[in-house]
């Protein structure tokens, strides 16, 4: 068994190197919590009676080795808490197992139901060995083992039959610990292990990108650092990743199942020591890649915190790096980025073109003696809806007297279009850019309307200033608008009166709900507005719906199945909310598309929420 | 350069019995490697010429107006066989009338059949080429030079050429300037009998099948007619296909028309489609998206017809038309089939 688990340790520390640190109160929290785990109901109910159906029988059969007295009653409760965590744990079991036997995934009914029907032999032959105790015994202590009881009427009461079922019980218990490593039961370490070493930086930080003299991202199993690949061995192939993912959903030839399978697949078929070189490339298809829109529904959704995005933003970086392969669509967006700076390709010069209006002035940040710097992004400065949203962020701050500045013709796209789509050497050369203008001009706060410039800005800028300038300043606050609305509204800075629309249904915007975190912001933002009723959408918050545009889906085509823009559209008229309120630009223009596709009598508005409020205020 | 004076040839590029502006932005090109030179007071080339080379047949009307481009002769070789391109034919004609001639160089504006024919009449003529060039200087005192852009336009390279041959150059379309007519005058036109015969030609046209313009490529085609959400589902889009044909322009549509498969992905005009530039772009039914115009920002002459009049499309048409697509477009299909399409 020991030997097992080394081999197991062995392939996968054959990955890079990657430091991690561990928490074992994390561990011991997630474990006896459960958590994670119960977030998806009827399984995770399962999961927790076969957990503690293993666990406590364990502690009460390692305390039963030592010698100690106690009571009749108080032993006879041990022996009913134990049988009724037994049937827990046996319907736990058969659910599971059930669940197994009719799952389409084709490895997995092979895998797992060994282990499973060792845990049922072992768990039916506890209670037949204890029906037929109670037959020879006598039935004086029934009270405590109703289970046992039950079994004891057809059971026959004859020693040599509960020696047999004994013994039984007990190679089956040691059959299951010497098969742990081999089997899906292998999970009960590594996934605890993975627990262990999960994530302390940021979700919304990408992990560096792997470059060497001739290769860059993972073309081989080998690329992948120890802890991507114990991510592989952690996972449990539950697929909720895939239940949660909108290209899945809609139909793309992509499954983070699949990825983490593969990825797990291949470490053992190379063994962890002969790779051959394009097995990955092979088995996980450029298609697939592509279809993600980086919106981290399936790491959040992993119960024993494995992350397949990452895994696919390293695939695109060797494709992009190396190979040059970027899906055409993209390229001249890429391109656009690399000349001029900006998403649009318009350039510098015409970056504070939105700005020329006479009720529009404000300081450059160079000589300003500003509160907070506004960040337009290129989407606030160039595209001509959300220029709308920007002019209502100004609006909102001139009412609140914020003294702000911008960063004007010095500013740069954020680089997380790049980043997403695998270039990383563009992304450090933009984000390098900016953050020396941050510096030069000495800012201390920055506000955004995208989420994606904000998580850019928040959680990757600080490593990037490390890795490029080598030494880590004081980090910059980076605040969302939503955010920072509700600390202008909270301070009575501002003040909505007006109510807008009743209905105001929310849709979170990946990067500001599922990777920072921020849900009850916008919702207080929106509820504050008097006579304004709140509708959730069915898929909110951690399960929200990704409107495609992010992970650089805004660029590239849909090849197959369904429009994810059109899927969510599709709840959202359902829902039929007076006014869909978001906070990103590319679901603004994602759903005002998606919806007009519909083509129904009554078209839903989509508004930002700064356009919201500065018409409330 | 055997001749005392510098001639330069251009290859005049035609298209159905017309002179295609290309030639004329060759004629310009010809001219400032003259002037240059006289500024640079070369003697020899002070009184250089520029000659006109015609490959075709029934061009002798269209060819007397090169006159009016400065241009000094046209050496025309006349014939049924060089009415359509033919590039093993047309090299040896050409490398026939270099031999005659002696000319300093050939300069051709750079497409599809250039990029064909440049490349076989170089190699006849056992001299240097250099195709897709934006700046070439030519005198008899400095250097011969040519520079052409690499790596998607990133980066520029330079080539120096040996002074001794004629050197055939290929310049890229969009830095030929288009240039204003002056008086004609009477040009000589020397007219070239060729028999194909002659010559030991080892291909042979049999079938030319001709594509009709709706299938051209929408980022090659000059003519595109475009159709969005407003124009309908299924055969509506036929009114587009119509206009399309009686302007022998080309197909494309915006995201929700490819969606509802009513054309390919390939017809996609906009950000995750393709980036077009033609000549004419109708967009019809067209809300005008900041996701489309970043497809066609760069067309000539745009006409859109959208029943909206704030559509934001208006902000990039040179004509606006408020109505429905399905009232305007068969009335003015109607009139270019009662008038033809150069008589509006």
């Amino acid at each position: 068994m020991l030997a097992g688990i080394f081999r197991h340790r062995s392939v996968w520390k054959a990955g890079r190197e990657e430091s991690r640190s561990g928490s074992w109160a994390g561990l011991i929290k997630y474990i006896f919590e459960h958590g994670k785990i119960l977030k998806k109901r009827g399984r995770g109910i399962a999961h927790f009676f076969v957990f503690y159906g293993f666990f406590l029988p364990l502690v009460v059969i390692i305390l039963a080795q030592f010698n100690f007295e106690i009571g009749i009653i108080p032993s006879g409760i041990v022996s009913l808490l134990l049988d009724i965590i037994g049937t827990l744990f046996l319907t736990g079991i058969v659910i599971l197992l059930i669940r197994r036997i009719v799952s389409q995934d084709s490895e997995g009914p092979l895998r797992t139901i060994f282990p499973m029907i060792i845990l049922c032999v072992i768990i039916i032959t506890g209670f037949l060995a204890e029906g037929a105790r109670l037959g020879i015994s006598g039935t004086e202590t029934v009270w405590a083992s109703p289970v046992g009881w039950i079994f004891s009427v057809f059971v026959p009461a004859s020693p040599s039959f509960m020696q047999i079922i004994i013994r039984v019980h007990f190679y089956a218990v040691l059959l299951f610990l010497a098969l742990l490593p081999f089997n899906f039961a292998k999970h009960i370490i590594a996934s605890s292990l993975n627990v262990y070493f999960k994530r302390k930086n940021p979700r919304g930080e990408l992990n560096k990108a792997y470059l060497t003299d001739d290769s860059a991202g993972a073309a081989i199993v080998r690329d992948f650092t120890w802890k991507q690949l114990l991510d592989a061995e952690a996972c449990v192939s539950c697929g909720r990743c895939e239940e949660n993912c909108p290209a899945f959903i809609s139909g793309k030839p992509l499954s983070p199942r699949k990825i983490i399978r593969d990825i797990y697949n291949l470490m053992y078929l190379s063994n962890g020591e002969k790779i051959s070189s394009n097995m990955l490339e092979s088995t996980i298809s450029n298609d697939e890649i592509w279809s993600c829109t980086a919106c981290m529904a399936c790491v959040e959704h992993c119960p024993v915190y494995a992350e397949p995005m990452d895994k696919i933003i390293d695939m695109r970086r060797h494709q992009v790096m190396c190979k040059g392969q970027l899906p055409a669509e993209a390229v001249p967006m890429i391109r656009n980025l690399e000349i001029f700076g900006d998403v649009q390709g318009k350039g510098a010069a015409h970056r504070m073109d939105w700005a020329m209006s006479p009720d529009l002035e404000f300081a450059n940040a160079e000589n300003a003696d500003a509160d907070i710097l506004l960040w337009p992004g290129c989407s606030g400065a160039f595209h001509p809806r959300y220029q709308e949203v920007l002019k209502a962020m100004v609006k909102i701050l001139n009412t609140a007297r914020i003294r702000f500045s911008t960063l004007g013709k010095d500013e740069l796209c954020c680089g997380d279009p790049a980043r997403r789509l695998g270039n990383e050497s563009l992304f450090l050369e933009l984000a390098g850019k900016n953050i020396s203008s941050f510096r030069k001009n000495n800012i201390k706060k920055i506000l955004t309307l995208c989420p994606h410039c904000f998580n850019t800005l928040k959680n990757e800028y600080p490593g990037v200033e490390k890795e490029l300038f080598n030494k880590s300043k004081e980090n910059i606050e980076v605040v969302h608008a939503s955010e920072y609305i509700m600390e202008l509204i909270k301070v009575k800075r501002i003040v909505p009166k007006y109510p807008l629309k009743k209905n105001i249904a929310f849709q979170d915007p990946c990067y500001l709900g599922r990777v920072n975190g921020i849900y009850n912001e916008p919702r207080e933002v929106i509820s504050s507005i008097p006579g304004t009723a709140l509708k959730e959408l069915d898929h909110n918050r951690e399960t929200g719906f990704c409107c495609g545009g992010g992970g650089g889906g805004m660029w590239m085509h849909e090849h197959s199945g369904k429009r994810m823009n059109v899927i969510r559209a599709e709840e959202v008229a359902e829902a039929d909310p007076e006014v869909l309120c978001t906070a990103c630009p590319y679901c603004l223009t994602m759903l005002e598309d998606g919806l007009s596709s519909l083509e129904s009598e009554k078209e839903t508005k989509v508004l930002d929420i700064v356009e919201i409020i500065a018409g409330a205020i | 350069m055997s001749s005392d004076k510098m001639n330069i040839w251009i290859l005049v590029n035609h298209r159905q019995g017309t002179v295609e502006k290309e030639t004329y932005g060759l004629a310009a090109e010809a001219q400032r490697l003259l002037t240059m030179s006289k500024q640079n007071s070369e003697e020899y080339c002070s009184d250089g010429k520029i000659t006109a080379v015609a490959l075709g047949a029934g061009l002798d009307a269209e060819l007397k107006q090169l006159g009016a481009y400065g241009i000094n002769s046209v050496v025309y070789a006349e014939g049924q066989e060089l009415a359509r391109y033919n590039g093993e034919l047309f090299a040896e004609v050409l490398l026939k009338l270099y031999e005659k001639y002696k000319p300093a160089c050939i300069l051709m504006d750079h497409n599809t059949e250039t990029s064909d024919l440049a490349p076989r009449l170089a190699s006849l003529m056992n001299t240097s080429i250099v195709t897709r060039v934006i700046d070439f200087t030519i005198s008899i005192n400095r250097e011969i030079a040519a520079t052409r852009p690499v790596s998607s336009g990133y980066l520029f390279e330079k080539f120096k050429l040996e002074r001794t041959s004629c050197p055939v150059i290929t310049l890229l379309p969009n830095v030929l300037n288009e240039t204003e007519a002056a008086e004609n005058r009477n040009i000589e036109i020397i007219n070239e009998k060729i028999d194909p015969g002659t010559f030991n030609l080892k291909t042979k046209v049999t079938e030319i099948m001709e594509a009709a313009p709706e299938d051209l490529e929408i980022d090659e085609a000059e003519i595109v007619i475009s159709g969005g959400r407003g124009v309908g589902k299924e055969e509506s889009l036929d009114i587009i296909t119509r206009l399309a044909k009686s302007l022998k322009g080309s197909v494309g549509g915006t995201r929700p028309i490819i969606d509802w498969q009513l054309l390919p992905f390939e017809r996609q005009i906009g950000q995750t489609g393709k980036v077009i530039s033609p000549r004419l772009l109708f967009a019809c039914g067209i809300s005008g998206a900041n996701e489309y115009t970043t497809g066609m920002e760069k067309s000539r002459l745009v006409v859109a017809i959208n029943t909206d009049p704030g559509a934001r499309i208006f902000k990039f048409a040179d004509l606006s038309v408020i109505g429905d697509v399905h009232e305007v477009l068969p009335r003015v299909i109607e009139k270019i089939e009662e008038r033809g399409i150069w008589n509006l």
